[in-house]
Formats: C-alpha cells, sequence, structure tokens
C-alpha cells in the first residue's frame, strides 16, 4: 500500500499532467461560456414553481405565473404553447420498423438480422411500459431540451470522457515508463519487489486517470450548472416527449433508454460509463506502455490501436458473415463506446446489435484490456530489461 | 555462495558473453575488462535484469530467477548510469527505494541518515538532486545499494565521477564491508581493484580468460616486465606499456618476452601491465 502511495506522489508530481487538465478546463469553459440558453434557463427557473409533470397540476400552476413583461413574457408564452394539449408519445409507439430499417441498411442476415429484431421486441416492451407509466409527460426544458440535452450529454460529457481519457492515457504511459524517463529501471528492478511494482504502479495509474476525470468533471460540471439553471428539471425523465434523437436511417424518433432515468441518473449514469472508459482507456495505455517501453512510441501506438479499431469495421466488407461479426463486435470495444457516448443507456444505432450495449461492452473491454495488462505484465516479468 | 554455471548470453546472433563460470564467496571481485567486455551484461544478470540465453546462476544452490524476490533482497545493487528522481532529495529516493527492497519504514527513517552520512552526504539530505554533481549522486547511488546491508554488493563502474578523495574513501569503505558479504566491483580503472579486490576476474574475446589474485595475475608476467629511458629503443617486438616522468626524464615501461635490450632494468609487474598487455588490441 505504501508503495502505491509512493507510485501516486509520482504521478501527482507531473507537471505535465496538471498542464493538460488545465487545458482542458479551460477548453470546458469555452463550451459552457458559449452555451447560454435564456428560455431554457427561464423553463428551469420556473420549474420550481410548475414542477416536472405535465398534467393538470402543471396546466394550473403555469397558469398562475406572472412575468414583467419584455423577454420572460415571451418565454412564458412559448412554455404554455408547447405544453399544451401534449400527449404520451410513446402511447402506440412501435419500434419493430427501426431493427427493419437498420437491418435493411446493413444488409445484415441471419443472427445478425435477428439479434436485431430481439433487440426491438425487447425495446417494445420497454416502450410499453413508459407508455403506462407516462414517462414522456416530463417536462425536461420543453422546447429547448434538444439543445440542451446533447450540450449536456453529447458536447460536454463526451468532451470529459475524451479529456479523461486522454489524462488517463498519458498518465498510465508515464507511469509505465516512469523508470525508463529517469534511467532508474536498473536500480529499481532490481530491488525485492522487482517488476512487479508495476501491480502498484497500475493502481497508481488506474487511481491518477480517475481522480484526473473526476476533478475534471466536477469542476466543469459545478461550473456548467452555476451557469445554467436546471431548478427541478433534475426530476424530469429523459425520455421526455421533448427530447429525440435523430439518425439518417430511422429518422427523428423519441428519446428511449432501457432504464427510466431522471436527468440527474442519467448523467451519474453516463458519468459512471465514462469513468468505467476512462479505465479501459488506462489499461490500454499501460499494457502498452509495458510492451513498449519508450513512453514516446507507446503513445503513439495507443493512438494508432485506437484508430485502427475505429477502421477495422470500415475495412471489412459487409457482405462476408466475418465482416459483420467484426463490426457489430467491434462496437464493443472502448473507442467505439467513446464514440457512441451519446448512444448509451439507449437502444443504439444501426450498429449496436445488442441491449445494453454500454454495459456489455464496458465489462467485455474491462475484461480484454485486463487479461492485456496481465499479458503485458508476464511478459514484463519474462524479459531483458537492457 | 554464489554460483555462474556456464552462462552464456546471446542478443540474437551476437554473443555478449560464452559459457562463463565463476564461483563467489566472501571477498571482493574485481572484475576488470576494457569497456564492451561483457562485465556489465553478467552484472545485470546477476542483478536479474538480463536472463542468460544458457546455463544457470545459483544462489545457495538455487536458481536466482526462481528464488525471485528471496534473491533479490540480499542484492544491493550500483548500475553503471546510476538513474534517479531529480525532483527528489536523497531522503526521499532513498525511502522510495527502501521501501521497494521491503524495508521496514521505521528501519529505513534510522538507516537512511546514516548511509547518506557515511557517504558525506549528510549535509545535502533533503536538498533537490537536480542540483547534485556528478560525484554526489554516484555517492547516493552507493549508498541506495547499501539500504538493505545486502550479503552481495554488486557495483559497476562505482567510482565514476568521484574525485581522488572520494575515490579512496570509497575503496576503504568496500573493504571494511567485504568482511562478511560478495563484493563484485565491475570496472576498467585498474587503481580502483587493485588494493582491494581478493580476486580479480578478466574476460577476453567475451570468454572468461582469469579468474585468480591480483598477486597471481600479475606474477603471470613475472620477468618479462622492463624499464628503459632509451624510449626510442622500445619497438617491435617489444610492446610498450606505461611511461612517467623521473628526475626530469622519461621512464618507459614495456614487456619483452625474449632479446631485452642491455639498457633496460627488470620491474616488478602491476595489475595495469597485465592489463594492458592482456587487452593491447584493444586498449593501445
Amino acid at each position: 500500500m505504501f508503495i502505491y502511495w509512493l507510485e501516486l506522489r509520482k504521478l501527482l508530481s507531473s507537471a505535465a499532467a496538471w498542464g493538460f487538465l488545465a487545458v482542458c478546463l479551460l477548453f470546458n469553459l469555452f463550451i459552457i461560456g458559449n452555451s447560454g440558453n435564456g428560455y431554457a434557463d427561464y423553463i428551469g427557473a420556473v420549474s420550481k414553481e410548475t414542477g416536472v409533470v405535465l398534467g393538470e397540476s402543471f396546466r394550473d400552476r403555469l397558469s398562475f405565473l406572472t412575468t414583467d413583461g419584455g423577454r420572460e413574457a415571451q418565454y412564458l408564452e412559448w412554455l404554455k404553447l408547447e405544453t399544451h394539449g401534449v400527449t404520451d408519445v410513446f402511447e402506440g409507439y412501435e419500434t419493430g420498423y427501426i431493427g427493419e430499417r437498420y437491418i435493411a441498411a446493413a444488409g445484415a442476415t441471419g443472427y445478425f438480422a435477428q439479434a436485431m429484431r430481439d433487440k426491438y421486441a425487447a425495446l417494445q416492451k420497454v416502450v410499453d411500459g413508459k407508455a403506462k407509466r407516462d414517462e414522456s409527460l416530463s417536462l425536461y426544458f420543453a422546447g429547448a431540451t434538444y439543445a440542451r440535452h446533447q450540450l449536456l450529454f453529447k458536447s460536454l460529457t463526451g468532451w470529459l470522457t475524451t479529456e479523461g481519457a486522454l489524462i488517463a492515457a498519458l498518465v498510465a504511459l508515464l507511469s509505465a515508463g516512469y523508470e525508463q524517463i529517469c534511467q532508474t529501471g536498473d536500480v529499481v528492478y532490481s530491488t525485492r519487489k522487482g517488476r512487479r511494482i508495476m501491480l502498484p504502479k497500475l493502481a497508481a495509474s488506474l487511481t491518477a486517470g480517475l481522480g484526473a476525470y473526476a476533478i475534471l468533471a466536477l469542476l466543469t460540471l459545478a461550473l456548467y450548472f452555476g451557469m445554467n439553471e436546471y431548478g427541478e428539471v433534475w426530476r424530469s425523465n429523459v425520455s421526455s416527449l421533448f427530447n429525440y434523437r435523430v439518425d439518417w436511417i430511422a429518422g427523428a424518433r423519441p428519446f428511449v433508454t432501457w432504464h427510466s432515468f431522471s436527468v440527474l441518473t442519467y448523467l451519474l449514469a453516463v458519468l459512471g460509463v465514462g469513468a468505467g472508459g476512462v479505465l479501459c482507456f488506462s489499461l490500454m495505455a499501460f499494457g502498452i506502455g509495458m510492451w513498449v517501453r519508450n513512453s514516446y512510441i507507446a503513445f503513439l501506438l495507443f493512438l494508432a490501436a485506437n484508430a485502427a479499431m475505429v477502421a477495422v469495421p470500415g475495412l471489412m466488407p459487409q457482405t462476408w458473415t466475418a465482416g459483420m461479426a467484426v463490426r457489430y463486435f467491434s462496437m464493443l470495444t472502448s473507442v467505439w463506446l467513446w464514440l457512441k457516448h451519446a448512444l448509451w443507456f439507449t437502444d443504439g444505432d444501426m450498429d449496436i446489435l445488442w441491449a445494453h450495449f454500454e454495459t456489455l461492452g464496458l465489462g467485455v473491454s474491462l475484461a480484454a484490456l485486463t487479461a492485456f495488462c496481465v499479458l503485458a505484465g508476464i511478459r514484463f516479468g519474462k524479459r531483458d530489461l537492457t | 555462495m554464489l554460483a555462474v554455471n556456464h552462462v552464456t548470453k546471446k542478443y540474437g546472433t551476437f554473443t555478449a558473453l560464452e559459457d562463463i563460470t565463476i564461483e563467489f564467496h566472501s571477498g571482493v571481485y574485481g572484475l576488470l575488462a576494457p569497456n564492451g567486455s561483457g562485465k556489465t551484461t553478467l552484472i545485470k544478470m546477476l542483478a536479474t535484469l538480463l536472463f542468460p540465453t544458457s546455463g544457470e546462476i545459483l544462489w545457495e544452490g538455487m536458481d536466482i530467477i526462481k528464488l525471485g524476490e528471496r534473491y533479490r533482497e540480499v542484492i544491493g545493487y550500483l548500475p553503471q548510469e546510476f538513474g534517479y528522481y531529480k525532483h527528489q532529495s536523497p531522503r526521499q529516493f532513498l525511502h522510495y527505494l527502501a521501501a521497494l527492497k521491503g524495508i521496514d519504514r521505521a528501519v529505513a527513517r534510522r538507516k537512511v541518515p546514516e548511509l547518506l552520512e557515511l557517504v558525506s552526504l549528510g549535509d545535502v539530505i533533503d536538498t533537490k538532486m537536480r542540483k547534485f554533481s556528478g560525484g554526489m549522486v554516484q555517492r547516493v547511488g552507493i549508498a541506495q545499494a547499501m539500504l538493505n546491508d545486502p550479503r552481495i554488493l554488486i557495483l559497476d563502474e562505482p567510482t565514476a565521477g568521484l574525485d581522488p578523495k572520494e575515490r579512496v574513501r570509497f575503496r576503504n569503505l568496500i573493504s571494511e564491508l567485504s568482511r562478511d558479504r560478495i563484493v563484485i566491483l565491475s570496472t576498467h580503472i585498474v587503481s580502483d581493484i587493485e588494493t582491494i579486490a581478493n580476486r580479480v576476474i578478466m574476460f577476453k574475446d567475451r570468454k572468461l580468460f582469469c579468474n585468480d589474485s591480483p598477486a597471481n595475475i600479475c606474477r603471470t608476467l613475472s620477468g618479462n616486465v622492463y624499464e628503459t629511458w632509451e624510449i626510442e629503443s622500445v619497438t617491435v617486438p617489444y610492446f610498450p606499456l606505461t611511461q612517467r616522468q623521473e628526475n626530469g626524464r622519461t621512464l618507459v615501461r614495456f614487456v619483452c618476452e625474449s632479446g631485452c635490450p642491455e639498457s633496460a632494468r627488470p620491474g616488478e609487474p602491476t595489475l595495469e601491465d597485465v592489463f594492458l598487455y592482456v587487452y593491447r588490441d584493444q586498449v593501445m
């Protein structure tokens, strides 16, 4: 445990890591600074009065709201218009067509087509449940929902995952290559602890990576929620009738999640998967760092490995069963999970074959990358350290 | 006892060491050979940083690779290029290494200042090492090698960067330490070992050339070392060794195996003479 702390302290003393973290924060500040949305802020503020469940009570409270004129009057007018006579979008909503369109677009056959159909059959049950619970009758940010949802759950949390993954990878490579950089390998690896020091180094780099992600998330989100009024919207369901998603095959459709998420729980879940993704990239970088002892080459290899994972599914002929399998299974890799971050906890898109792909992918990636790290560690233990 | 049994080390097709067999008991062993002759390769194998391609290294009858940490806990190692954390003080760095060596923290708290005092770094114990001279860094290296009171002390070019006074201090220290442990000292500087080594080990052409006491090694040139003032007479087939100034004139030492010039006087062979003669193709 003491060695773990010493290794962690070494990483925490890295000016480069702190510098990169500061640059990331500045970048996030820039995104947040350009995210002003007066209407959304107004809804956040009035939600404290009206609540977020679109029903009789909401309409009554809304009708009692007054303004001093100007922009607020306009916002109130919009809100009344948008929430007037709304109906549950999940009532009678069929999901089967989405799967069929994806199957046709991908040319999927056999197991893949069946798996896609099974997924949307399962989603239909979820949609029916949401319809029963009137989940879509939730205010969220009314007409400003899409912009706000995309800002928080596509742009901001996406960047947070990207930045966290990059810092975690850099810190992991620094940890794995620290003795090479300082030329202390001969002394360190000939001690009683020897090459087994890689284990506390890995633990320290995972901690540092997660810690960096937590710091980034805390500061960025504190700033974001400090500048953007959420009020009672925290309790809104993310599958609100005002929320939707668009893809070029299935068109615009409701934002359906496998579970019932409020904005708060969805944010926590997304941050949780983001943290898992950060762990994956950290494991990958550390494994590569043990394999290739030069940290700079290891970083290039880390980038190349991820680029290859992105490119390979596109390069495989989709007329082959193997090509299709590669494509669908690739979606469970950490880099594809990262690319599909805006779809976490939803049914995904044409490339996603299985329900809960983010959880499945995270499990598969963590297991595979842990195995990779173990193999790299075994190899490191048996190789000459020249 | 530490035993190197028929050890060969190859890097691809290149053979760095071939069929080396040596036994180490308590005392100072000087590995004496020019740079690139395989000393560091052997030392790194003894420190478990490299693995023999064939053969085995045994500590008290057991393979050091299989012994793992049970072997590494009895060694202290100063590498040829001693790296350190520039942003740390010697105290911090030695505490870190003490943890890696499995030394109890309370023991380390007592031992670290003691050792740094021993190597004359007591007054800079909390100074960042980026400000240290090469000699000071080397002394930190010596201190860390002794942290765990090792039964096998492996020192690769330990006197590099030390000034003459420090070298003498270091030799005295090694002499004291060698009483109840194995000290393996690799160097190409003859004076580092000629007074303190119990045995000198030399490699030539990647193989073990000799493993004997300094006196016996010197004896191999007995009757063949001469000195003369007539520098121009020392030509082939004689092999010139060293020159020194005496009474304002240059005295030349050389090896002569037969037909020595009359003007020459016989000299007592030294380890340096043997070194220069054995490695005449590489050194001169």
